[in-house]
């Protein structure tokens, strides 16, 4: 098991690029990048819901365990 | 807090220059004695040898005497094997001094410039161990010969240079934690 971060499915559903993503939850596109990519070894609770917030869903659209 | 830091690190950096000016100054003066004994012994004859016959691990153990002292190894006593010897024994620890000093002032510069965990460091005070097991080794012993009176093999066990080296060796231990915290930290989103 291990866990998948769908941010890329989110983004192409709600139409929005990394770098207005990265200006909306102030975090920059290398980081965003990184977590969209898999390659982040985490993600902060306060990243998480400024991401839920600017793309409109919960935890649960962005990360999936497969 | 942070100028406090900056300011312990600046007169680290200061600490540092002055030891090695100073030790290579002793260097200097040592060899200008001892070098000056093969050809006159105007003034080894009122240079005695303090620590120069035992083991340990030191640079300065030459004094001056008057005539009238206690019995003691006068520099003009020792054979010339003996004399190179004794400057080559300081030369190696004048050397493990600098080289010491030299890498300490580059973690001193590395934490400055807010770069404190990252491999450089972490090699530096392995370095730093290994020059404390060189200098553990070359102060475990010392010897005096060509002289019936004075003839001698002296050991001891270098505490001060074997600390040092184990305490290198852990701070290498932990600025690799640091280092693989801090990878993990800037791996978070």
């Amino acid at each position: 098991m291990r866990i998948v971060i769908n941010l890329d499915v989110m983004m192409a559903k709600r139409k929005m690029r990394l770098n207005e993503l990265s200006e909306k939850v102030g975090v920059s596109v290398t980081n965003l990048s990184l977590l969209k990519t898999g390659k982040a070894k985490g993600v902060r609770f306060s990243t998480l819901i400024k991401i839920c917030e600017a793309l409109d869903c919960k935890p649960g659209d962005i990360i999936d365990i497969e | 807090m942070e100028a406090k830091t900056n300011r312990m690190l600046y007169w680290s950096n200061i600490l540092c220059n002055i030891i090695i000016v100073v030790n290579i100054f002793m260097f200097a003066l040592l060899l200008l004695i001892v070098v000056s004994s093969f050809f006159t012994n105007k003034y080894s004859n009122y240079v005695a040898l303090i620590d120069g016959v035992k083991a340990g691990f030191g640079t300065t153990n030459l004094k001056f005497i008057s005539f009238d002292t206690e019995k003691v190894v006068v520099l003009s006593s020792l054979t010339s094997a003996m004399k190179i010897w004794f400057i080559l024994r300081n030369l190696v620890f004048t050397v493990i001094i600098i080289k010491v000093i030299l890498i300490i002032k580059k973690v001193v510069k590395s934490i400055k410039s807010l770069n404190t965990f990252y491999m450089g460091n972490i090699a530096y005070f392995k370095h730093l161990a290994i020059l404390g097991w060189i200098g553990a080794f070359f102060s475990a012993f010392n010897f005096l010969t060509g002289d019936e009176d004075y003839s001698m093999i002296h050991f001891t066990i270098p505490f001060g240079p074997i600390a040092f080296a184990i305490a290198c060796l852990i701070l290498s231990h932990v600025f690799d934690e640091g280092k693989s915290l801090l990878d993990d930290k800037n791996s978070i989103v």
